[in-house]
């Protein structure tokens, strides 16, 4: 089980994780981004799609997180495009059986993001 | 909307016995024995089995159990499980308790012996006279009212029969719950019957006479019975297949995320992904029933007390269970949650999410086609809110069994550091967590499961009827502008109470 940052760069993966790992880090992370964008309003439709976007990440792996990163230069689309790169690029053999489902689901869920005006960190 | 409850039920058959009062159509004997046997049946699963437990539950429930013994010979059997023991058995068959017992020794009746009492099934009982269910087709008064006793009967068997151990979930083992129901059924049965006594064959007047002196008598036994039971609350659900309109979607929404939440947590190891799941939808249907209480206080239809008192009665709950999300954010079982559920909140979420966006807003008020019926709706985020309380009791107990097995993992960079847990902090990796280290976690989650059965009484108010709330006029002049409320669920909207 690991719990790492997230790194930014899809083209450039922290050494030593797999694909699948950098990209549940990516969801998480933009996750954790629609949640700040809430700005502690308990009622934002902001917090559901954060909840959304943890859900498929535990759906991949249930294992994984993204620590905070002060850092982070990307907006929850950009995080959710970097994702959807890398788990398209994973081979078939590679990762859980129904990861084309997952993957499915995040891009549904990336245009409704994208609908609601969360793009920017 | 596609819900009845058991309190709709009765309801409909109080009306319906009001009605038979002034209906002078005669009675036939098959319609009055079709009703005789669903009163018993009703009666007999409002009891239940038979009790087996310590002899002060015996006792708890004796006087319960005497009122069922005492149907005078019922016409059916209450079921093929059901079984009887001598004194029962003479009961139900109205003879002695030594013709039972003579029947068993000379074998003309099969029994079992365990020791201290015979035990014989219901369906070994000789059959009275036939008793046919009435025709749901009929527009007799007695005939539909035997329905809805039936439809009563077959919905509280359905909710006995569902696989729940949760304590304080299942009024139907309550007596304290059972008894104003019983009550009312009796209180139905009493008139139906004297009813029937005038307007029944001379010949036929036997066994409404009985029963009415039943039903009189058992009534008396029941004493005072006159409060609210949580048993009317009890609901059955049928939704549709093909969801026409907006409300209908959010009602197949909703039943179909907590059929598959429920599923979850009866899993051996839960996800805590959909514990923080079920706990980020709570916030979400807190989110939207407060915009439809903003909606409905627009409309007149609630008083602007109560609105402002929801709005904020909601909102608190909405934060506790954005903390309890953020707790089982922490940890991890492990598990993955199923694809069913996944497609079940999601499908919840975007119902829910297009409530906000479009079936509530300004623009879609002249469009009747695509508007919500607030009322219908709340009635169903209602029942769910129900759900909720089951649901985060059930989750509120996960933590401490999972801890103690070890199988609640966290990061070990935000657990207390050890000499044993330092490579596990150097390499990022997740340890398994001590018992003492998840107090949090278990108080979240208890505060969870009380915001949410107090959510769901603030949203009991939400449905009074208008008649008990103040006149919109007053409420419109009393309360908060329609314009502070509407803007409960934006994004950035203030806190407005």
């Amino acid at each position: 089980m690991t719990d790492q940052n997230p790194p930014t760069h899809p083209t450039q993966p922290a050494a030593g994780l797999d694909t699948v790992t950098v990209a549940c880090l990516h969801i998480d992370a933009a996750a954790n981004q629609l949640e700040a964008a809430a700005h502690g309003d308990v009622f934002s439709t902001l917090l559901s799609l954060a909840g959304q976007l943890a859900l498929i990440r535990g759906g991949i792996d249930p294992t994984i997180r993204a620590a905070p990163d002060p850092n982070d230069h990307l907006g929850p689309v950009a995080h959710v495009d970097r994702a959807l790169l890398l788990l398209d690029s994973v081979p078939v053999s590679v990762g859980p059986a129904d990861l084309l489902v997952w993957t499915l689901d995040l891009s549904d869920l990336r245009d409704a993001i994208q609908a609601c005006g969360a793009g920017r960190p | 909307m596609s819900t009845t409850t058991v309190g709709d039920l009765m309801d409909r058959a109080e009306t319906l016995a009001r009605v038979l009062r002034i209906d002078p159509a005669q009675i036939t004997a098959e319609q009055w024995r079709s009703f005789d046997s669903t009163t018993y049946r009703l009666v007999a699963e409002l009891h239940g089995p038979e009790r087996t437990g310590t002899s002060a539950q015996v006792h708890y429930r004796a006087s319960v159990t005497s009122i069922v013994n005492g149907y005078p010979s019922p016409l059916v059997t209450p079921g093929s499980e059901t079984t009887f023991n001598a004194r029962q058995a003479a009961r139900h068959l109205g003879v002695t308790d030594w013709a039972i017992l003579s029947d068993i020794r000379q074998s003309r009746l099969p029994a079992t012996y365990d020791g201290s009492r015979y035990s014989i099934k219901a369906t070994d009982l000789s059959p009275g006279p036939d008793a046919q269910p009435a025709d749901p087709a009929s527009t007799h008064t007695l005939d539909r009212l035997s329905c809805t006793l039936g439809a009563l009967a077959d919905l509280v068997a359905a909710e006995r029969s569902r696989a729940t151990t949760i304590r304080g979930f299942d009024p139907l083992r309550d007596d304290a719950q059972v008894t104003p129901v019983m009550a009312r059924v009796l209180a139905i049965t009493l008139v139906a019957a004297r009813h029937t006594l005038v307007n029944i064959a001379l010949q036929e007047a036997d066994r409404p006479l009985l029963i009415a002196r039943y039903a009189a008598r058992a009534l008396d036994d029941l004493g005072d019975v006159d409060r609210p039971s949580g048993l009317t609350r009890v609901a059955s659900f049928a939704p549709p297949a093909r969801p026409r309109g907006p409300n209908e979607q959010l009602e197949v929404a909703l039943r179909g995320w907590a059929t598959h939440a429920r599923n979850e947590l009866a899993r051996t190891v839960p996800s805590t992904e959909v514990l923080r799941d079920i706990a980020n939808q709570a916030r979400h249907l807190y989110a939207v029933s407060t915009a439809l209480v903003s909606d409905s206080f627009t409309a007149g239809n609630l008083s602007g007390p109560d609105a402002k008192m929801i709005h904020v009665e909601l909102r608190a709950a909405a934060r506790v269970m954005h903390a309890v999300q953020q707790q089982w954010e922490t940890v991890t079982t492990a598990t993955r949650p199923s694809r069913e559920y996944v497609a079940a909140t999601t499908a919840l979420h975007t119902r829910l999410t297009s409530i906000q966006q479009e079936n509530l807003s300004p623009a879609n008020h002249t469009l009747s086609a695509g508007r919500i019926n607030v009322d219908q709706a709340l009635a169903d985020l209602r029942f769910t809110a129900t759900d909720l309380s089951e649901l985060t009791y059930t989750a509120a107990l996960l933590p401490e069994p999972l801890l103690r097995a070890g199988l609640l993992f966290a990061p070990a960079r935000i657990l207390p550091a050890n000499l044993e847990r330092m490579h596990d902090r150097n390499q990022g990796r997740y340890v398994a967590m001590q018992l003492d280290e998840g107090t949090e976690l278990i108080d979240t989650a208890q505060q969870g499961s009380s915001a949410t059965r107090h959510a769901q009484a603030t949203l009991e108010i939400a449905m009074r009827p208008t008649a008990t709330t103040e006149p919109p006029t007053k409420a419109l002049a009393a309360g908060p502008s329609s314009q502070d409320l509407e803007a409960a669920t934006s994004r950035s909207g203030p806190d407005l109470f």
